[in-house]
């Protein structure tokens, strides 16, 4: 069941009506949420339920094995050993599980891809194993989880239903945002009755979410899906399938997240921001700070800064970033495009982080005499930077990103393979996209739709109607990240 | 990320409602004025799946059924020559007021034709006269084109084709739902409108006829100077489009099949409406590149149609219409040129006989 089908149409409002209902009888609400949130994770395939049993389970014990009673006395040098033994179980079912559904796959043919080419044939076995909806998301967050309880930052969770609540909490349990235990679980602990306008912003949330994947991405897919199917699509067919996709996956992903958030919200719950305008990002470390927030965020907290971070010297910090990168690509796919994707955001880090105090100084007098040229140069600069990351990220191998980049740079044609209408429809879409994040960005307020004078309010919810209407894709086209 | 967690009180959304209610008043002032306009020059059209459809369900809801209706596949749709049939009824004083529409569509099979003919006897007003072009592929496959036949439904008929199909049937429900908004909203029903003037603006292209409101079909205003003779159909190309419907090197033609068509006579004898079995030319071409038999069982099912029901069947040499390789534009539609004779053919042999004693009556 996605957010952009009829059936979650269907079962949100009764959801909501029911969680209102329950809305004083935290035990009521929790296991209703419990079961809601299985048959909305069921509906895919009910067999992988197992193995969010199997991760509840497993933290849920670990947990509470874990749980250190007074967070302010220090946890003794003995103790540790132990704990350690018990968070490398926790992380090794979760990695397990993971790594079989996800990676086994890819290791498999790389490992005989690689023999091959020393001259070995090998006959490894190789499974057709669907990959679980979701399960690098609630893995995540159950490692999160863990993690925190392992270093005494957090208590552990003592009721069942609440943790395994936390792990499938239906509105961002496919797709994230991948919440932290410290932010969500408290949640879960006490009565959310939703005052009236906090419904109201929530049903907005949604209603924007649904319009960025409905109208925008799904349009935007067209176009892209063209161009990336094409054999070998000429250079300005290529540029536009690039803008194209970073489009649509900024849409789709973003427009998944404000759903999750909007949903969440309807029944009281709080979400955390996961896209906070990426495209007006001047540097790397400037996007990671707006691209996918709860992730990046997680791999800071739960990768970098455990590999030392930037503490270790210069080069270590270098080998961090890189590893973190790489790490990040590879949680997208199993595939060499992804690593190759985060070996690229890898590079772009270390060399803003070599570049830019240089660059800072040089680029002072200009940032002084015309900050709004030079902002938007910067901006301009790293959205096609980030535009070549998604040409990997999109390519169906590692070859098509080279010769779809070889094109761009050589040959100025636009080929066959864009439509004028699908152009035209992606180009009225983008440009109404582009228009509200730029008041957002000038108001420095997400939620300036809402802020905005009435008259002004309800031409844009007219214009959204309109935008559904006009350009909605009702194909119900799966998000991108479910793949993930 | 301290400021990750936006404060669910931040945002004052209490006007909320107001500006929502506004702009829900503004869509009614729109769809109001739409219903001041003649909608029936809104409806786009395309010749490709599924508009094609779409198009068809709409103008038949927007304006009902014409007095002449033609159905079944492209075939039909490219073998009539709509204003020369508007030329000839207007010859005729009492046929003069009769309206001429063509609702074949790209690929029909007779269960997409049943569902067409299903939604033209639900409008309250009825055509005068149903004229079902024929072919072998009116029996194609045994299997329902569910996908297509789902866009003429109402939720009576997603509910009965339902208990039929099951699973496969109930995943159209959206579509239908779909349709119903488009059946209440007419910005909605011609949302694809304004793209599709605007792109045909931006790239010069003429705006598609439409054998829909009685215009020539798209092709014969597209192509209206091909034909066999200039661009002749290698016998390669004849095997290769037949390629694409054989199985086990049989042109597959089923019972189930003929029960739509069955169903389509059924439809229209229980409103009283006369309707008219046509043999819908092709090319000689085609003809000899068929599967042994494939002609001969078309013939005898249709025949056998024909007697059970008492309708009348009329093979294309029965006609008096002399087709050439000039007359085709390819080896299964009629060009322009023999479109025309035979549409004068059809309206002198099959609609004048029919509707002259009902137009001249009391």
């Amino acid at each position: 069941m996605s957010f952009n089908s009829f059936s979650y149409a269907l079962f949100l409002p009764l959801v909501l009506l029911v969680t209102h209902v329950l809305r004083r009888r935290v035990a009521g609400r929790n296991a209703f949420l419990l079961t809601a949130s299985y048959f909305f994770y069921g509906s895919w395939d009910w067999r992988f339920l197992s193995l969010i049993w199997i991760s509840t389970g497993v933290d849920y014990i670990c947990g509470r094995l874990l749980d250190w009673k007074d967070m302010d006395v220090p946890i003794p040098d003995e103790a540790w050993p132990r704990r350690k033994a018990i968070l490398l179980i926790s992380l090794l079912c979760n990695l397990v599980l993971l790594g079989f559904f996800k990676y086994y796959g890819f290791f498999v043919e790389s490992a005989a891809a690689f023999l091959e080419t020393i001259g070995f044939r090998a006959h490894l076995p190789a499974l057709n194993i669907v990959l679980p909806v979701g399960i690098s998301f609630y893995t995540f967050q159950t490692l999160s989880y863990t993690i925190d309880v392992y270093y005494g930052k957090l208590r552990a969770e003592r009721n069942l239903l609440n943790f395994a609540l936390f792990v499938a909490f239906f509105p961002q349990l496919v797709a994230g945002p991948i919440e932290r235990a410290r932010d969500l679980l408290p949640q879960m602990r006490m009565a959310r009755p939703v005052a009236l306008e906090v419904f109201y912003s929530g049903f907005y949330l949604i209603g924007w979410g649904l319009f960025k994947k409905v109208v925008i991405a799904d349009n935007a897919a067209i176009l892209a899906n063209d161009v990336f199917a094409a054999s070998s699509p000429a250079g300005l067919a290529s540029l536009i399938g690039v803008y194209a996709f970073a489009l649509q996956i900024y849409c789709d992903f973003s427009g998944y997240s404000d759903i999750a958030r909007g949903t969440a919200r309807c029944m009281g719950f709080d979400l955390m921001l996961n896209f906070n305008l990426p495209y007006f990002a001047v540097n790397p470390s400037d996007f990671w700070r707006r691209w996918h927030i709860s992730l990046s965020t997680w791999l800071r907290d739960y990768l970098y800064i455990p590999l030392g971070g930037n503490r270790r010297g210069i080069r270590r910090t270098y080998i961090n970033l890189m590893l973190t990168m790489v790490l990040g690509g590879l949680w997208h796919g199993a595939g060499w495009t992804f690593v190759c994707w985060g070996i690229y955001h890898g590079l772009l880090l270390c060399f803003h982080r070599v570049f830019q105090p240089g660059m800072a100084r040089l680029a002072a007098p200009l940032e002084k005499s015309f900050p709004i040229s030079w902002f938007a140069a910067r901006v301009f600069l790293f959205f096609h930077l980030t535009c070549i990351s998604w040409l990997l990220f999109r390519a169906e191998s590692i070859g098509q990103a080279w010769s779809m980049f070889r094109a761009v740079m050589t040959d100025w044609t636009l080929g066959g393979q864009v439509g004028l209408s699908a152009m035209m429809q992606v180009g009225v879409c983008a440009a109404g996209l582009v228009c509200i994040q730029i008041a957002q960005h000038v108001k420095k307020d997400m939620d300036v739709v809402l802020h905005s004078p009435l008259p002004v309010r309800a031409l844009l919810y007219l214009a959204g109607m309109l935008g559904f209407i006009f350009l909605g894709e009702y194909g119900g086209q799966s998000f991108i990240y479910f793949q993930f | 990320m301290a400021d990750s967690h936006s404060s669910i009180s931040s945002s004052d959304p209490k006007s909320l409602p107001r500006a929502f209610l506004l702009a829900l008043l503004l869509f009614l002032m729109l769809e109001t004025g739409l219903r001041f306009v003649d909608p029936r020059h809104l409806i786009p059209y395309n010749e490709n799946f599924p508009f094609e459809h779409y198009a068809v369900r709409y103008y038949l809801e927007t304006a009902g059924p014409a007095d002449i209706s033609f159905i079944g596949s492209s075939r039909i749709r490219e073998a009539v020559h709509l204003p020369t049939l508007a030329d000839l009824l207007a010859g005729e004083e009492d046929l003069s007021r009769m309206s001429c529409a063509n609702y074949g569509c790209s690929g029909a099979s007779a269960d997409v034709v049943e569902a067409v003919a299903r939604l033209m006897m639900r409008q309250e007003k009825k055509p005068a006269l149903i004229i079902y072009g024929v072919s072998p592929k009116q029996y194609l496959g045994r299997e329902s084109n569910l996908d297509v036949c789902s866009v003429y439904w109402n939720f009576g008929d997603w509910y009965r084709v339902r208990s039929l199909h099951g699973e496969k049937a109930a995943k159209y429900f959206p579509d239908v739902f779909r349709t119903a908004i488009g059946r209440a909203s007419l910005v909605f029903r011609y949302r694809k409108r304004p793209g599709d003037l605007a792109s045909r603006l931006f790239s010069k292209k003429q705006v598609l006829t439409c054998p829909i409101r009685g215009e020539p079909s798209a092709w014969h205003t597209k192509l209206a100077g091909r034909n066999m003779r200039t661009t002749p159909t290698t016998p390669d190309k004849v095997r290769e489009h037949l390629e694409y419907y054989l199985v086990d090197g049989e042109y597959p033609m089923s019972e189930e099949k003929l029960k739509c068509v069955q169903n389509v006579i059924d439809l229209c004898q229980s409103n009283g409406i006369p309707v008219v079995l046509l043999e819908v030319p092709v090319a000689d071409i085609l003809l000899e590149h068929y599967p042994p038999g494939t002609q001969e069982k078309f013939l005898e099912m249709t025949q056998r149609l024909s007697v059970q029901n008492n309708v009348p069947f009329f093979r294309s040499a029965e006609l008096g219409a002399v087709l050439s390789d000039e007359s085709f534009s390819e080896e299964s539609h009629l060009g322009v040129k023999g479109a025309v004779v035979y549409t004068k053919a059809v309206y002198q042999t099959v609609i004048r006989p029919r509707l002259k004693p009902v137009a001249s009556g009391p």
